[in-house]
């Protein structure tokens, strides 16, 4: 409620949009993990137990010809399908260049971000000056931008980049001006009374105080990042998992799809995994008060 | 923000001033950065030709339809797994395998199922939205205090009774912060529904522009999304205004 | 305007009612029907335009769905009744056992030089493709001419060139732009690259000889029709088909006319039309039914499922004619 008192330019911008609730949403990921052991022990043999109803279910369905194993490919096929793609390496190259296409892109897109954000959440002028763009820019769905990417950069590296750059750099920004506007203007005064320059106030008190929001919007850049890099793929690719997706398609082969959409699933878990480990070294002052 | 006003004004009116003589001057090539005196020409044949409503007027339905069926099964799941820890651990590895699907990997799928109708782009929007949706809802019913619950179990509540009377209200402000991010998601979900097989929809629009290699068309495009978006943003958080009286002040500010 | 939050709650309930009665009712008789921007399409778009469909029953709408294999999908779906597409991508789904749709035709026969590899400057010859990049739609027709024409020349497709899986759409923005050394396409694309500066033609389809020996395509058009549609009502399917074939005959005899609309479903000139329509055959329905036999297609289609399966894309042989209903067609 102390923000409350504050007007702000971003303020708004930033609720209206969904973005900060999206950026509240992607800091779920400790949903289902319990401080209590036995219980995470429980919660994770269920899991297990599901999973494989699920798929016995799944198989059987098929098998006895209540769905069409060609609507609905078997998760046998599926494995033998994942299994054959895994040793060709194929799967584990395209795996590959995906997360090194998503990391340059994202890298180029934080980098900027921050920089820009920090300097406009600041100064209202600067603010104000850039608002208009702005707020044409943000409300875009980052698959939006995609025509214009292949359009500018053609089909190759750069246009994946690209993609990964525009679909999330106007929502990082966003947060990033509205971190650091919450950063308490005290001890901002503080320090520059008591001889900061303007370069050690944003070293040293801007930065580390905006840093736990600054780290939630890159979370959730980054989740944005990799629904563009796969989009990405799909249009003009010759590897990655969105093309892994395509091609599946592409052939009319469900098992090739379904394949690619577990490899997908499965990474996402896997990098909000490091990125919660990340976030508790970088910020561990939050450690406590998160649990 | 008044105060701010003019220079917000001035900084767009030279933005587009500069654009314009960057773009005529022929400074920037105008095959990939079109004047936006173009893009207003296009935007401006969108509108006569009538084509522009009705495709906004498509988009908008069918979001709208994907978006209510997911907050109908969504939001009474997530109350669901949020309550029962059973529950929650026999649908979470379901959930988290479905809810990092980008919104186009959808689409090979509901092809084969679906087809190319309104009923297909309807399930992209669902199937794109729900399982976030889902995951929110849930991890706001397990922040409701659980003090609450107890009284209201203590006084003899029912679990029925508990969950509509004590966690929806104390979870509906978190829950409609769930919605807007489903409703952002919906709206690259429609990109995506309406790639392949569309024949209207602002999706169509932007994907039709691209194969006729038109910059401006599909500049003039993305504005249009853009304007669309906000427009229904505003309308929504007016929804939430009326939903949630006792926070009116703070939601209006 | 004082909105409470029955009203609002009231309004999503409402919307989401009202979705539920959205399907289109069946009573008129609302048909889909899928192509693409390929003039073998063209009687289906006039069927449409003509009335050919509506004096037969049928509310017709064509649909534009860019990819075959997306095409066999949605025909499979049974949301769509009819639609044409490469024989490339409709081999593998019945080597896959997909009994959801029949096989009712063959659409078009198409001359020598319809598709082929257009190559840059500096590739001179289909040799120098070796390790370069080679665009062509996947899952398309040209993909098993490429494959062919490649093996001529003792190149192997899948190993010795980079693939970039393009919609024959993009192939020309993206070979000016130098994002690909070369691209196998069709009509009319196949022309408008040949003609840009610089381009020049690796090889067409007909060095393959097709032609000449089974007076068809390697990889031949094909005309699919959901199995379940066509069960629940034969008599439908062949009325359906006959107003096709009054679609096949009206192109055949109106070709100004039929550029003059085409446009409206291949977003190109009539020109560009005429250019890529003087290609190829529209086969009537006495046509197709000596296509849909062993001195027509059938050997051709045999060929194709034995290539399928050395690229394992098919687990094993299998016989195409099963698919097959000339009967739909209005065969003796």
């Amino acid at each position: 409620m102390t923000e409350q008192s504050k007007p702000r330019l971003v303020a708004a911008i930033v609720d209206s949009s969904g973005i900060k609730a999206a950026a509240l949403a992607v800091e779920t990921a400790h949903l289902y993990r319990k401080s209590d052991r036995r219980q995470a022990q429980l919660a994770f043999g269920v899991g297990l137990l599901s999973i494989a109803a699920m798929l016995i279910i799944w198989e059987g369905m098929t098998r006895l010809g209540v769905i069409d194993p060609v609507i609905l490919v078997p998760p046998t096929r599926v494995l033998q399908i994942f299994w054959r793609q895994l040793v060709d390496g194929t799967l584990p190259l395209d795996l590959l260049l995906s997360t090194y296409r998503v990391l340059i892109g994202f890298l180029i897109s934080a980098v900027t971000a921050i920089a820009l954000g920090v300097v406009l959440g600041m100064s209202r002028v600067a603010q104000a000056m850039f608002d208009p763009i702005l707020s044409i820019i943000r409300p875009l769905p980052s698959l939006a931008w995609i025509p214009l990417a292949i359009m500018w950069f053609g089909i190759g590296e750069k246009e994946k980049y690209a993609i990964v750059f525009m679909g999330t750099f106007a929502p990082l920004l966003v947060l990033v001006i509205d971190a650091v506007e919450r950063v308490d203007v005290l001890y901002v005064k503080a320090a520059r009374n008591l001889g900061a320059s303007r370069a050690q106030v944003v070293r040293e008190v801007i930065l580390p105080g905006a840093l736990p929001s600054i780290m939630s919007g890159l979370k959730l850049a980054l989740a944005i990042s990799w629904a563009c890099i796969i989009s990405a793929e799909m249009v003009g690719a010759t590897s990655g998992l969105g093309f892994l997706i395509w091609v599946g398609k592409d052939y009319g082969d469900i098992g090739r799809v379904i394949v690619g959409m577990l490899v997908i699933s499965a990474t996402v878990v896997v990098i909000d995994a490091v990125f919660a480990a990340l976030n508790r070294m970088l910020v561990p002052w939050l450690r406590n008060a998160q649990a | 923000m008044k105060g701010y006003f003019h220079i917000r004004l001035l900084s767009a009116v030279a933005f587009i001033l500069v654009w314009e003589a960057a773009a005529r001057s022929g400074f920037v090539d105008t095959e990939f950065v079109p004047a936006p005196s173009d893009i207003a020409v296009q935007i401006r044949q969108m509108i006569v030709s009538g084509e522009l409503f009705g495709d906004i007027a498509v988009s908008t339905w069918r979001i709208m339809v994907g978006f209510c069926l997911a907050t109908l099964i969504g939001v009474p799941l997530g109350i669901v797994l949020g309550v029962f820890p059973l529950m929650r651990w026999i649908v979470g590895p379901l959930l988290s395998v479905v809810r990092p699907l980008p919104s186009l990997a959808w689409i090979p799928i509901t092809l084969l199922w679906l087809g190319i109708g309104e009923t297909q782009k309807y399930a992209i929007v669902f199937l794109g939205t729900v399982a976030p949706l889902v995951v929110f809802v849930t991890d706001a019913t397990l922040r409701v205090d659980p003090i609450l619950i107890k009284a209201a179990r203590n006084l003899g509540a029912s679990r029925v009774q508990v969950m509509k009377d004590v966690i929806l209200p104390s979870a509906l402000p978190s829950v409609l912060n769930g919605l807007k991010v489903a409703l952002a998601i919906a709206w690259t979900c429609i990109i995506s529904a309406e790639m392949i097989g569309a024949r209207q929809g602002l999706g169509f629009l932007i994907w039709s522009a691209k194969e006729g290699s038109d910059v401006s068309r599909v500049m003039g495009a993305m504005m249009m999304i853009s304007l669309t978006v906000l427009v229904i943003d505003a309308l929504f958080r007016r929804a939430e205004i009326s939903l949630l009286p006792w926070q009116r002040a703070e939601l209006r500010t | 305007m004082p909105t409470t939050r029955r009203t609002v709650l009231a309004l999503t309930l409402g919307v989401a009612t009202l979705s539920a009665f959205n399907y289109p009712s069946c009573a008129d008789e609302a048909v889909t029907v899928v192509g693409n921007a390929w003039p073998g399409h063209a009687p289906m778009w006039m069927a449409v335009e003509k009335g050919f469909f509506k004096k037969a029953g049928f509310d017709a709408t064509f649909s534009f769905v860019g990819g075959s294999a997306d095409r066999v999908s949605v025909i499979s779906s049974g949301e769509v009744a009819f639609g044409g597409m490469g024989a490339a991508a409709v081999v593998p789904a019945m080597g896959r056992g997909n009994k959801n749709f029949y096989w009712i035709g063959s659409p078009d026969v198409a001359a020598r030089d319809f598709s082929g590899i257009v190559g840059r400057a500096e590739i001179k010859t289909l040799k120098d493709l070796k390790g370069k990049k080679l665009a062509f739609q996947f899952g398309a027709s040209e993909e098993v001419t490429d494959y062919f024409l490649l093996q001529k020349v003792g190149l192997d497709l899948f190993k010795d060139v980079t693939l970039v899986n393009l919609p024959q759409a993009n192939m020309v923005q993206a070979l000016k732009q130098g994002d690909i050394d070369a691209a196998g396409a069709w009509s009319p694309e196949f022309e408008i690259m040949q003609k840009m500066p610089g381009m020049h033609t690796l090889a067409d389809v007909g060095e393959l000889g097709y032609l000449e020996k089974y007076n068809q395509m390697p990889v031949p058009d094909v005309l699919l029709m959901n199995a379940k549609w066509v069960d629940a009502n034969p008599e439908r399917a062949k009325k359906f088909m006959a107003a096709y074939f009054e679609g096949v005959d009206y192109v055949r005899a109106n070709p100004e006319e039929t550029a003059k609309t085409a446009p409206k479903y291949t977003k190109q000139t009539p020109e560009i039309f005429t250019l890529a329509a003087s290609k190829l055959t529209w086969l009537t329905k006495a046509d197709q039914c000596k296509q849909l036999s062993n001195q027509g297609v059938y050997p051709v289609m045999d060929n194709l499922v034995d290539f399928m399966v050395m690229v394992k894309r098919v687990d094993q042989k299998f016989d195409p004619r099963g698919w097959a209903r000339a009967d739909v067609v209005g065969c003796k």
